[in-house]
């Protein structure tokens, strides 16, 4: 079995203290939509967090799914927009089609 | 097991918060009910901040300090512009302010916009210039100055060139605001420069590369401007720049091209910039650090690429709000060095 790198899970971020500085230090953190979390695997400072977050813990292909239907909704309001605020030459400020995610662990 | 008062000879102070406490200090936290110790970080990290009220992105404006500051314009949903203000079709606004711990909304802006050139030293006091607004007759970029003033938001003086995605930096009454698409567009972007005092604006010497979206760091008299995109279709760039109050002279380049950086007060030599969404520089999720004389690659954010985020923030520390998705979330930087609250805990 392969090593696993990073393990996930879903929580909600209430906002301050969700991650604290000292947090953010020992551990890689990364957010996806879904409120689907990716932390360290195999370190007792990310199941620690994991816990003291109240979250759950998926498996990849459960995060993946969790990511995917969020995509797709967000994707389906995008090609809704009327088609001036998905003109190629606009700027920036037009929002660009969000795009597929894929985990890894 | 020994009280503390019995080794030290007193009791740890009782407070509700840190405020006049110094670095080394023990305190207990009667609000929290925990020991607290007031030290200073190691390095350089992102933690969570407070969570907006409303899902923002398009780099809202932000003027003051990571503990007390507000964030204004972007782009809000457009699938939901009621009963928000907005300057039309999903751009925003939306004005709020930030105590270090939660967001309130103020009074919104008089004119919607999003690409905006913001200055301010707290969330008393900020101005909101240029930008990129949309309406019935189409997409204008603007000249319109706005100034916040606790309270409500007051239509200033305009400036002398109309520009939006433009870069700058300062308070509120000494900024300055550079480059961005003059006209509104791709491949429009210009080296006008101008100058802030509070009342009037004033024409300044223009910089040394023509870019929109770019980086800034700085004050009206020390700044540095980087990144950006030029040309149609866009190419992102790596330029740098310097500015002191009078001049621009050029600046090591980036270590890759990023264009949509944040534009905050942080110090021209201990520059920080975050965030972005295109360019070569990557990851872009890790903020890039320019001592004076050369950039590294810094920490990392929990958030995949922080485009369209709200920055605001100076040497004391900076916030990244919002961004992505029409996301709430808040994102705080402390340097290396910088003053935190530890919270004691027995094991």
């Amino acid at each position: 079995m392969a090593h696993k790198t990073y393990q996930y899970c879903v929580a909600t971020n209430w906002g301050k203290g969700f991650i604290t500085h000292n947090d953010a230090v020992k551990l890689e953190f990364r957010s996806f939509p879904g409120n689907v979390w990716r932390v360290n695997a195999h370190n007792q400072d990310a199941n620690k967090w994991v816990a003291g977050v109240n979250g759950t813990h998926k498996t990849l292909s459960e995060a993946q799914a969790i990511v995917d239907a969020e995509v797709t909704q967000a994707q389906a309001d995008w090609d809704a927009l009327p088609a001036d605020q998905k003109a190629p030459t606009a700027g920036f400020e037009l929002i660009s089609r969000p795009t597929d995610i894929t985990l890894t662990e | 097991m020994a009280e503390y008062r019995e080794i030290q000879g007193t009791a740890v102070q009782s407070l509700a918060s840190n405020t006049g406490t110094i670095k080394g200090q023990i305190w207990y936290d009667n609000v929290n009910g925990a020991f607290k110790l007031e030290s200073v970080t190691t390095v350089e990290a992102w933690a969570s901040g407070g969570n907006r009220n409303n899902g923002i992105t398009s780099q809202p404006g932000g003027g003051g300090t990571a503990t007390d500051t507000l964030s204004f314009g972007g782009a809000q949903p457009p699938s939901n512009p009621a009963p928000i203000p907005s300057g039309g079709s999903g751009y925003s606004a939306l004005s709020e302010s930030y105590d270090g711990s939660a967001w309130t909304v103020t009074n919104p802006l008089n004119n919607g916009r999003s690409g905006i050139v913001a200055f301010g030293a707290s969330s008393a006091s900020s101005i909101a210039a240029n930008g990129y607004a949309d309406s019935p007759g189409g997409v204008f970029y603007l000249n319109s100055t706005e100034g916040f003033d606790g309270s409500s938001w007051t239509n200033l003086n305009n400036s002398n060139t109309n520009k939006e995605g433009a870069t700058g930096s300062g308070i509120q009454n000494a900024g300055f605001a550079c480059t961005g698409a003059q006209p509104h567009g791709a491949g429009n972007e210009g080296t006008a420069n101008e100058t802030w005092d509070g009342t009037c604006w004033t024409t300044a010497n223009a910089t040394t590369f023509a870019t929109q979206r770019a980086g800034s760091a700085g004050t009206l008299g020390a700044a540095v401007i980087a990144g950006g995109q030029s040309g149609y279709p866009q190419s992102y760039l790596s330029t740098a720049a310097e500015w002191d109050g009078t001049c621009w002279s050029s600046a090591t380049s980036l270590p890759g091209t990023r264009a949509g950086m944040s534009k905050t007060r942080s110090p021209q030599v201990a520059a920080v910039m975050f965030g972005g969404y295109a360019g070569s520089a990557t990851p872009l999720f890790r903020n890039l650090n320019y001592d004076g004389a050369a950039w590294t690659t810094g920490a990392t954010m929990a958030r995949p690429g922080a485009d369209g985020a709200g920055a605001s923030g100076d040497s004391s520390g900076l916030i990244a709000a919002g961004g992505g998705n029409y996301i709430t979330t808040t994102e705080e930087y402390l340097g290396a060095g910088a003053p935190v609250t530890q919270t004691l805990t027995t094991t």
